[in-house]
């Protein structure tokens, strides 16, 4: 052991002081803000005594890394054991249960949302090239591929039901969630809250209007789905292929993209912003509405419902996708590829995330009902 | 087996939900029974007494569960270095822990002795 084990870089050392405080700093950000502003100044000195007695110590940074984004995800209601709360503090335990809930309910939401997207965005493909191949799917009933003809029909069907289902349990849950935004807004609880709310609010009401007016605007852009004008599912199919037109392999083919149209290149760059806006916006609004238990309680349960439906969803897609296009080969509607493994690897940690989230958020729920 | 699920911990208040932070949370309040210390002292005093050195962040994330359920207290920063002090609950929990830790040593000790004979 050298002589500073037992004592801490002093006056002399100001250069190395200066680096071990730097390198403290950068490890520090590995945490959430929350967790920094609370431990931050004496996890600091913790730090730069340790560096100066060890300065390279690779262990160090792995332990650093890995608590930090475990600290992060308790931050995103992901993991347990968040912030301390004083013992004895028994209003700042009952806000810190609150905060908690909210977070694993926002992060419920947002792990919904992005499985609404990327799955509808599968869906909407495949029933967009399902119809528009209609005639040749036809024919091939006569064909010896009838059976796989019936689970093609049960896949493309089966995800209609579900997606159908997930954006009923998505309405279901966001009215609660807005009437509460909505009477914060008339009657905040604390002050700065309607500002807190109302600045979310504009930015989801901004991009659900340029989804509405460049989805619609785009959606019979194509010849698959310039047929489709039934409202359900077919118009609904047309609308989410335009909305979620950034989910695609042509960006890993640039000259094929260079041909497209400049609006509709554009619009490839905006909806994904615009839907990344809608997100955050709703994760801002649940993490600020400041939900009653009640309303809490049954958002908490409407995403058990949702993973549910997302368990189903991802069922059926998988086997279209590793069971009946594998079959179907050059005759299969949906050209299977690189996209829609990575698309389906998304869904999968959606579900995953939704379920923790939601595991957390009534364990949390049920801890401040006790 | 002791449940992984962090959140139980707060349920019987002892080190029961821990996880793989059981380790270094009795090796604080260990240490913290000769006293408060702040983070750095903490770390020396576990090596020095169990020549075990608690990595920075394993410290601070069984810090803050100790302090959650109560089991430590922060005090007020000395010189930008928070000292924590062991609690009541803590000592309980320590010693509960500590005794059924004893059992499990006497009886291994013990049928060692029996079946092995001694070193």
């Amino acid at each position: 052991m050298n002589g500073r084990a037992s004592e801490p870089a002093g006056p002399d050392d100001a250069v190395g002081n200066a680096a071990a405080r730097r390198r403290a700093a950068e490890l520090l950000l590995w945490y959430p803000r929350a967790w920094r502003d609370r431990y931050g100044e004496e996890f600091t000195e913790l730090l730069v005594s340790d560096i100066a007695e060890r300065p390279h110590a690779p262990g160090r940074t792995v332990d650093i890394v890995g608590n930090g984004l475990r600290a992060r995800l308790a931050d995103l209601g992901l993991a347990g054991f968040p912030l301390a709360v004083p013992c004895g503090d028994a209003a700042g335990v009952t806000a810190a249960r609150g905060w908690r809930a909210a977070a694993s309910l926002a992060s419920l939401a947002a792990a919904s949302a992005v499985f609404l997207v990327v799955g509808a965005a599968q869906w909407s493909d495949l029933l967009n090239a399902w119809v528009w191949t209609g005639e040749g799917t036809r024919a091939r009933v006569r064909l010896p591929f009838s059976p796989l003809y019936a689970a093609e029909r049960t896949a493309v069907l089966g995800t209609t039901v579900v997606i159908l289902a997930f954006l009923a349990l998505a309405v279901l849950a966001a009215m609660p969630v807005l009437a509460t935004v909505a009477a914060r807004l008339v009657a905040p609880r604390f002050a700065g809250q309607r500002g807190l709310l109302a600045r979310p609010a504009v930015a989801l009401t901004g991009a659900l209007t340029v989804l509405v007016i460049g989805g619609r605007a785009l959606e019979n852009n194509w010849t698959g789905t310039g047929g489709l004008h039934s409202p359900v599912p077919g118009g609904l199919a047309a609308y989410i292929w335009a909305v979620t037109l950034f989910v695609t392999a042509y960006w890993a083919h640039p000259a094929l993209l260079a041909g497209f149209p400049a609006a509709e290149l554009n619009w490839m760059m905006l909806c994904p912003l615009a839907l990344a806006t809608a997100v955050a916006s709703v994760i801002l609004l649940v993490r600020r509405a400041g939900l009653s238990p009640r309303v809490a309680t049954f958002e908490a349960w409407t995403g058990v419902a949702g993973c549910a439906v997302m368990t189903v969803f991802l069922a059926l897609w998988g086997g279209y996708l590793w069971r009946v296009a594998p079959r179907a080969g050059r005759l299969s509607p949906l050209h299977v590829g690189l996209v829609n493994e990575l698309s389906t690897a998304v869904l999968a940690l959606c579900l995953v995330t939704g379920l923790q989230a939601a595991r957390l958020a009534l364990r949390t729920l049920r801890l401040a009902r006790s | 087996m002791p449940k992984r699920d962090a959140g139980r911990a707060g349920d019987d208040g002892g080190l029961a939900g821990f996880g793989r932070y059981a380790g270094p949370a009795t090796l604080i309040l260990s240490s913290l029974a000769d006293g408060a210390k702040h983070g750095y002292a903490l770390t020396k005093d576990v090596e020095e007494f169990a020549g075990v050195r608690l990595a920075p962040g394993t410290l601070y994330e069984a810090l803050g569960r100790l302090e959650s359920q109560g089991l430590i207290e922060a005090l007020e920063p000395e010189d930008r270095k928070r000292p924590y002090r062991l609690t009541a609950a803590g000592a309980t929990a320590l010693r509960a822990h500590l005794d059924a830790q004893r059992r499990a040593t006497e009886t291994g000790l013990r049928r060692l002795a029996a079946n092995w004979g001694t070193a």
